[in-house]
């Protein structure tokens, strides 16, 4: 379970001091799929950065499994990261390294031996549907497959929680919707926490069983996804499923 | 014109192949000493650049950061002063120490040390120039996954950044090709001592143009041979 209470992270710029989330709590259950929905700008990279302290918190509170991680550093920061598998938009594979030596990497620096690292890996590449993809490299798969390694990797070192940070923003629709069901997949066999950040209300709908709406660095409101977008209070959740779904929306 | 090159090269062959000989010994002996310091430092500009600014709010103790922005401004300062000075004048001000180090001021062993002491900075600037090339997201997925310090230099900020680094070993040889001929001005050895000992001292001009055909064809395949390996190790391109 991530219990995150009045969470505030403000940025100094050249143009002064910017908020970026500003007295933000949620919970999210543990082993469930956990949404944060909002438009650029809102806030939602800070907030699911903060939660491997990629950001470190200006003040308020991250309590993974009732234990505080903000004030981690050094060794106790490394094992924390290593307890938490991300994702991104951008995929961020190591370009030199095959596809192979990449979901290898996790385990790699936590010191697991050859042999285990190879059949974790197999065991992984099988999973993600890549099992014939071991000696390929990132530049020679599409998106989608890059997408599918990333995951691969996130999950090699079994982690309690897995952070996705706009994972399918830079994929078509169809690859979108074969992302978001491995990530569901995943989630049901192993139980792994969710966190996922995204713009778009379909991928909410699709895997969420929760979901936080950000708006100008604030919470504007949460629930289970079917009670928020059934009965949206704020502009932003209406704005939103607007755009997505104007027919459903006007109904 | 058969003639005179059978002539020429009896009596000039052998000086300029020893003289070819010598300057490729002092370039790929002064560069291989060069990574061994430029390389560092290179890692240690960057290393420290990346701690006061994406790592700003995250993981530093205050106490560190001072301590931090003291070493980055000293390598910076350093580096800044060695790429300042000309490489001709740090030769002649180095002579007492190379004298110190190698035990003579002349020929191939006394110029190894300018050659080195130069290009450390000009080494440290390209390989930190290399290591930006990796993009944000590459370093913050290999952060994010629990690697230690030493682990993202050893295992990704290295191995990705091989390419670049490829070119800038060329980069290097070929900058210290031409620094290595003035060192011909102060009795260094190689091709560019032979180029003034008998172009300018002895107005033999074709000595010397001998010597600049072996030099650019040195350039020119030093060159080929290091964009062609930077491209054949670099996966992102298959």
């Amino acid at each position: 379970m991530i219990e995150i209470h009045h969470l505030t992270k403000q940025f100094t710029t050249r143009r002064g001091p910017f908020t970026a989330l500003d007295d933000v709590s949620l919970t999210v259950e543990a082993g469930s799929i956990h949404g944060v929905i909002g438009l650029s700008g809102a806030g939602k990279s800070t907030l699911i950065r903060s939660i491997n302290l990629l950001e470190r918190p200006t003040s308020g509170d991250i309590r993974i499994d009732g234990r505080s991680i903000i004030d981690l550093r050094g060794a106790e920061l490394i094992r924390l990261r290593r307890s938490i598998g991300m994702i991104f938009q951008s995929f961020n594979l190591l370009s030199q390294r095959t596809v192979h030596a990449n979901v290898a990497y996790p385990l790699a620096i936590a010191g697991m031996r050859r042999e285990a690292i190879n059949s974790r890996v197999s065991e992984l590449l099988r999973l993600v549907g890549l099992e014939d993809k071991h000696d390929a490299y990132p530049a020679q798969l599409s998106g989608g497959q890059q997408q599918r390694v990333a995951i691969a990797r996130a999950m090699a070192a079994r982690p309690g929680i897995l952070l996705c940070d706009e994972p399918t923003s830079a994929l078509d629709i169809v690859t979108t919707g074969q992302i978001l069901d491995l990530l569901s997949e995943i989630n049901r066999l192993t139980r792994v926490t969710i966190v996922l950040i995204t713009h778009e209300i379909a991928v909410i709908r699709r895997i969420c069983d929760h979901v936080t709406v950000l708006d100008g660095s604030r919470v504007l409101e949460q629930g289970s996804v079917a009670e928020v977008f059934a009965n949206p209070q704020a502009a932003v959740t209406r704005q939103l499923l607007l755009a997505h779904e104007p027919r459903e929306a006007a109904r | 014109m058969i003639d005179y090159l059978t002539r020429f090269f009896t009596a000039y062959g052998r000086l300029l192949f020893d003289g070819t000989l010598d300057t490729l010994r002092m370039v790929f002996i002064s560069t291989a000493f060069a990574y061994v310091l430029g390389l560092p430092v290179g890692v240690g500009l960057v290393l420290t650049e990346q701690y006061l600014h994406t790592d700003a709010d995250a993981s530093v103790p205050g106490a560190g950061r001072a301590t931090v922005r003291a070493l980055r401004a000293f390598l910076g300062f350093i580096v800044n002063v060695g790429r300042s000075i000309p490489f001709i004048i740090l030769l002649i001000a180095l002579l007492p120490f190379t004298q110190f180090v190698v035990g003579t001021r002349l020929g191939v062993r006394a110029t190894i040390v300018p050659l080195t002491v130069g290009a450390i900075p000009f080494v440290a600037r390209l390989v930190e120039q290399s290591i930006r090339e990796i993009p944000a997201g590459i370093m913050e997925a290999a952060t994010a996954m629990g690697s230690t310090r030493w682990q993202l230099v050893t295992r990704v900020i290295l191995p990705e950044s091989v390419p670049s680094l490829i070119m800038g070993v060329a980069l290097t040889l070929i900058t210290l090709i031409g620094y290595s001929a003035m060192a011909g001005a102060v009795g260094g050895g190689g091709l560019g001592d032979i180029a003034i000992r008998y172009g300018y001292h002895r107005y033999q001009a074709d000595v010397m143009l001998w010597t600049i055909a072996i030099l650019v064809i040195l350039v020119q395949v030093i060159q080929s041979l290091g964009s062609q390996l930077a491209r054949r190790v670099d996966k992102r391109r298959l």
